[in-house]
Formats: structure tokens, C-alpha cells, sequence
């Protein structure tokens, strides 16, 4: 198992070498050169010449690939253009609103998306099992955003249940500790704070669960329904179990472990920020933190945020794997 | 001993079959030749979901195709006196803030979304199962280094990649078109691999190799079409993705150029009046549904008849 670790662990570096560098490519070959974006349309020609060459933009652009792999071996993700931070303590101070949307959301969608699957399962080719597949591939059908905006539209603005965008109210705000706003305020027994928080999470992460219950209820159901033909369910059936027992005993044990990698793939793809939700909903992670480093063509924050989050889900890709490994003891490597 | 005599001449098939009293002739004579195309078509068709969701997607073409014929407005006509009119009789789905019909629009928007759907998933496709094919059919180097570039490609939230496109090439049908295919090429090449990886093990593949086939005569011939039916779904389904994608770069205003007629170009337009005038955002977002939702149904049903062991 730990040689098999070691091996995808060497594997996944040619692979984040390449993210890097077809980033580097794309900002640094074909974009065009921020100076002129950040001197406005009326820069002199020195003034831009002098820029370009205080960013490091006048190197040849080899040598510019050599510097940014030396920073990057540092951990040096560059400095934004635009607020002079760090723009990896920036994506740090981000990262934790991203996470807890992602893991809030898959908490969701997979609890309601597997209970489905299996009612579906065991009612298959029922009239309410091909209600429920229509319904389920309708809902990863809707444009999230703009089934956001309809959410907003319906239950914040005409309803007033809840607040139409951001984080949490400055009236009742967390003591920073985690930055995982839930954590900090369940840590300070600010219930107020926390009531708060979750109010303002339910429409992304409704947002987001509406397509990924779908998801995860067709997965369910044709686990379950392979499992389900197994011989060890005809035996438990055989010597008498009763069927609700063979369904949660039985064959669901077996049916959630294929569930389990796929609650995995779909948080690597949150953790790498739901780019359009988090911009309708003003929610401060890393999605909407790239979407506007590209608006204001800031290149280190998009080069940085874009390879960090490959990474992640290079990372969140081998750690299904070797989860699944472990969970599934027929699999060896 | 006696031995029953035979009631019939043997050697005469015809009183042969009288006498093994068989009342139907062999099934191989009079059975319609029956095939894996013309199989799929029977059981497609039983599918009520999949026939509707074929049906739906032929008036939605119909309707693309049509669409200056069907309205009596233009996509661009703006009539100042007609601003965030409601759905009503003058415009059946209301107007928008510059006072163009809604209806108008999503129908010249169909164009759109199904020819940079469509050729976007022809291309990615295409090049998804050249590269799937040779990775499979040669193994070692090739395959390594293939599949570790697709991996690269896919690491990227696809989303992302696109809009990294967009933004360094600039908003426009074709940018848009190349920058949607460029991120479903790891998706298809993938699955055209692994489904290749088992068809390549057959024992005809070895057989056309002994009479002298060509490497690429094996992959086109003799590959290809055993794996045509994964092809056909995964590209139905990819059409609904793309759909999606082209809706995403334009709400976020890097699809094509404005004032084009697009969906997700009308939804970011129509988002600043969502207190006002939700209709402006609540119909093309319904047009983008129902056509990712077809393509999703259709792939379904296409997938069942197919390959009916999956079901």
C-alpha cells in the first residue's frame, strides 16, 4: 500500500509540472502585457518600458519560465498587481469559505442523493423510480447560476426567508479563529453567529446540492442495483433476513463504496471553487477570487490560483484513489 | 435386432423436416436480419423518455432554423416604448431592458448554443479518439505520455480552463467554440481508451494483425467500430456540457460578442433587473434546461439501447 502511495506520489509530479507550465504559457506567451493594463491608456512609452521591466517582463521568456519554477520551489506564488499581497496568503485567508461551502454542500447532496438512490434502487422501474430519474438528471441539467439567481429571485428577495448574498452580517460575526466561520462560532457558543452563518450558506450550497443530489442518486442507484444481482444477497435473502435488512445490511455496505470516491471527486472539484456560484452569491472563496484576478488581468493571481488549484484536485484525485483501495479490500494494488 | 426403419428419406431435406414434424421453418430463413444498429432502433424506440427528449431536440433545431420566419420582431430590434414589458400578448415572453422581444431571442439563441454545442463536441470528439485509440492500440511511451497530458488538461476545473481561454484570446463564437472542445478532449479521450483497451484484446484484432493490417487500418476498421456506441453517448452527452459551458462564459461575459443573441450572454444582461423584472433571466434560463435536458435524456436512452447490459 505505501509503495503504491510512493509510486502515484511520483506520478502526480511530471503532472503538476505540466499544469505549471501550460499556465506559464497561457498568461505569460499569449496575455498581453499587464503594464499597459495597469497604467491606464495613457502611459508613456518609458513609463510602460520601466514597468515591464520592474515586473521581470523584459527577460527572455525562458528565463522568466527558470524564475517563476525557482519562486514556486520557494513557495513563492508572486504578489498581486492590484492589493500588493501575497497571493498565496491571500487564497490562504480565502480557502476556508471555499471549504466550508464544498464540505456543507456534499454533506448535503450526498445524504439526500443516497437515501433517493436506494429508495430508487429498490423500486426499480417503479413509476416513482423513473419520476425520480427525470427529476435527478433535470436538476444537473439547470444552469447553477442561474438557478442561483431564481433561488435569490424566490426564496431571498420575494420570501425575505433568507440573505441574498454574502457570508455572514457584520452584526453577528465570529471571533476569528479557523476561519471556518461554522467551527468558530460553535468554538465561541456564539449560537447567534452560528444561526447567522448557516442562514447565509443555504442558498450556495442549495445552489450547488440541486445538481450534485442528481448526481449522486444515479450513481447510487446502479451501485445498488449491481449489488443487488450478487449472489450474497440471494443467500441473505435465502436464509430468511428480512429484505429492509439485506437493503441496509447487505447490499448497501457494498453499494457505498464506489459513493465514497465520488464524494471525493466532486469535493475536489468544489474545494477548486464553484467559479460561477461563488460569484453570484458574493461568497468570498477562491472561485470568485480568480474570476476577478482575470477581470483585472491580474496574471500572478490567476497563474498562482489556477496551478494551486489543479494541484488540489491532482491531490483529491490520488487520495479517492487510495481511500478506495483501503475501503475496498478486493482491490490491490 | 430390428431397427426402425426411417419414415422418411433422410437425404431429402424437405420430408426430413416433415418428419421431425418441424412446423417452422429454421429461424435463420424467415427472421428479419436482425443487427446491433437495428436492435438499438427497436429498443430506442420503446423508450418513451428518449423518444420524447429526440423529439423535443428536432423542434428546438426546427425552431433555430427558423426562427426569423416564426417572429416578427429581430433579435436586435429595440423599441424604447417596450422595455421590461412583462409576458404578455405584444411579446409572449416579455421584453428585456433594451426593449427586445425575449422570445426573439432565445430562438435566434438556439442557433447558437447547438452549433457551438455541436461542433464543439464533433471536435473534441474527433481528436478524444485519435488520441484514445493510438494511446490504447500502442501502449508504453505513447500511452504515458498521452495520458498523463490529458491528465494535466483535466486537472483544471474545466470551467476554469475555458475562461483562462477566453480572457487571453478574446470573446467570439470561435474562441469559444475551440476553448469548449479543448476542455471535453480529456473526458472523451478517457473513456475511448478504456473502452479500446478491452476491444483491442479480441481475438479479430489479432487476426487482422496475422493477414497483414496496417496499424492504422487495425484502429480505424476494425477498433473503431466496436466502440462507436460508447462514442455516440458520451457525445450526446457532451453536447449537453457544452451547452452549459457556452452558457456560462457569456453570463460571465466572455462568450460571444455582445449584443449577440446568446443565453447565458441574456441571463448576465438580464441580472441587474432581477428585482424588477425576473422574467428577463427566468426564460432563457428555462431554454438552457430543457436543451441540456434533452441531450441528458437522449444520451440516457441512447446508452440503454446500446448497451443494454448497463441498465
Amino acid at each position: 500500500m505505501l509503495k503504491y502511495i510512493g509510486k502515484r506520489v511520483l506520478m502526480a509530479i511530471p503532472v503538476i509540472w505540466g499544469i505549471v507550465t501550460i499556465v506559464f504559457i497561457l498568461m505569460r506567451v499569449f496575455s498581453h502585457n499587464p503594464a499597459f493594463l495597469l497604467l491606464g491608456q495613457h502611459a508613456t512609452a518609458d513609463k510602460v518600458a520601466e514597468l515591464t521591466k520592474y515586473l521581470g517582463l523584459d527577460q527572455p521568456i525562458w528565463k522568466q519560465y527558470l524564475i517563476y519554477l525557482g519562486q514556486l520551489l520557494r513557495g513563492d506564488l508572486g504578489t498581486s498587481l492590484f492589493t500588493k499581497q501575497p497571493v498565496l496568503r491571500e487564497i490562504m485567508e480565502r480557502m476556508p469559505a471555499t471549504i466550508e461551502l464544498a464540505v456543507f454542500s456534499v454533506i448535503m447532496s450526498s445524504i439526500v442523493g443516497v437515501i433517493l438512490g436506494i429508495v430508487c434502487a429498490v423500486k426499480q422501474n417503479s413509476a416513482l423510480d423513473r419520476l425520480m430519474q427525470v427529476t435527478g438528471l433535470t436538476g444537473i441539467s439547470l444552469p447553477r447560476f442561474w438557478l442561483g439567481l431564481i433561488l435569490i429571485i424566490w426564496l431571498a428577495v420575494r420570501a425575505k426567508l433568507l440573505p441574498v448574498s454574502g457570508r455572514f452580517d457584520f452584526m453577528n460575526q465570529p471571533k476569528n479563529i479557523t476561519g471556518f466561520m461554522l467551527i468558530d462560532s460553535a468554538l465561541t457558543g456564539n449560537w447567534k453567529a452560528f444561526g447567522s452563518t448557516m442562514r447565509y450558506m443555504f442558498l450556495p450550497a442549495l445552489t450547488i446540492a440541486v445538481a450534485s443530489i442528481g448526481s449522486f442518486m444515479r450513481y447510487t442507484r446502479s451501485t445498488m442495483l449491481e449489488v443487488i444481482r450478487q449472489d450474497y444477497i440471494r443467500t441473505a435473502r435465502a436464509k430468511g433476513v428480512p429484505e429492509p435488512r439485506v437493503v441496509s445490511r447487505h447490499a448497501l455496505k457494498n453499494a457505498l463504496i464506489p459513493v465514497v470516491t465520488i464524494i471525493g471527486m466532486e469535493l475536489g472539484g468544489l474545494f477548486s471553487g464553484s467559479v460561477l456560484t461563488e460569484t453570484i452569491f458574493a461568497w468570498p472563496g477562491v472561485g470568485q477570487y480568480i474570476v476577478n484576478g482575470i477581470n483585472n488581468s491580474d496574471y500572478a493571481v490567476v497563474q498562482s490560483g489556477c496551478m494551486l488549484v489543479a494541484v488540489i484536485s491532482v491531490f483529491m484525485n490520488l487520495a479517492v484513489d487510495v481511500l478506495y483501495g483501503y475501503l475496498d479490500p478486493r482491490i490491490r494494488y | 435386432m430390428d431397427r426402425m426403419e426411417p419414415k422418411a428419406n433422410i437425404d431429402d431435406p424437405k420430408e426430413w423436416d416433415a418428419w421431425m414434424e418441424f412446423d417452422d421453418p429454421p429461424a435463420t430463413d424467415a427472421a428479419p436480419p436482425s443487427s446491433l444498429w437495428r436492435d438499438a432502433l427497436k429498443r430506442f424506440l420503446k423508450n418513451k423518455t428518449a423518444v420524447a427528449a429526440l423529439a423535443m431536440l428536432v423542434l428546438m433545431v426546427a425552431c433555430a432554423l427558423f426562427a426569423n420566419v416564426l417572429t416578427p420582431y429581430g433579435p436586435y430590434d429595440t423599441e424604447l416604448s417596450q422595455v421590461k414589458v412583462g409576458p404578455g400578448s405584444g411579446h409572449l415572453l416579455g421584453s428585456d431592458e433594451n426593449g427586445r422581444d425575449i422570445l426573439t431571442r432565445i430562438l435566434f439563441g438556439a442557433r447558437i448554443s447547438l452549433t457551438v454545442g455541436f461542433i464543439s463536441v464533433m471536435i473534441s470528439t474527433i481528436i478524444g479518439s485519435i488520441i484514445g485509440l493510438v494511446s490504447s492500440y500502442y501502449g508504453g511511451w505513447a500511452d504515458i505520455i498521452l495520458s498523463r497530458v490529458m491528465e494535466m488538461i483535466a486537472a483544471f476545473p474545466s470551467i476554469l480552463l475555458a475562461i483562462i481561454f477566453m480572457s487571453i484570446f478574446g470573446r467570439g463564437i470561435q474562441n469559444a467554440v475551440v476553448a469548449i472542445a479543448i476542455v471535453s478532449i480529456p473526458g472523451a479521450a478517457r473513456l475511448i481508451r478504456s473502452v479500446s483497451l478491452s476491444v483491442k484484446e479480441n481475438d479479430y484484432i489479432t487476426s487482422a494483425r496475422a493477414i497483414g493490417c496496417g496499424s492504422a487500418r487495425i484502429m480505424l476498421r476494425h477498433m473503431l467500430p466496436n466502440i462507436l456506441a460508447p462514442i455516440i453517448v458520451n457525445a450526446t452527452m457532451s453536447v449537453s456540457g457544452a451547452i452549459l459551458s457556452l452558457a456560462s462564459l457569456g453570463f460571465l461575459g466572455l462568450g460571444v460578442q455582445p449584443p449577440t443573441a446568446e443565453w447565458g450572454y441574456m441571463l448576465s444582461s438580464g441580472r441587474n433587473y432581477i428585482f424588477s423584472a425576473s422574467h428577463i433571466i427566468t426564460f432563457p434560463g428555462i431554454a438552457i434546461a430543457l436543451t441540456v435536458l434533452s441531450f441528458n435524456l437522449l444520451g440516457d436512452g441512447l446508452r440503454d439501447a446500446l448497451d443494454p447490459r448497463l441498465k
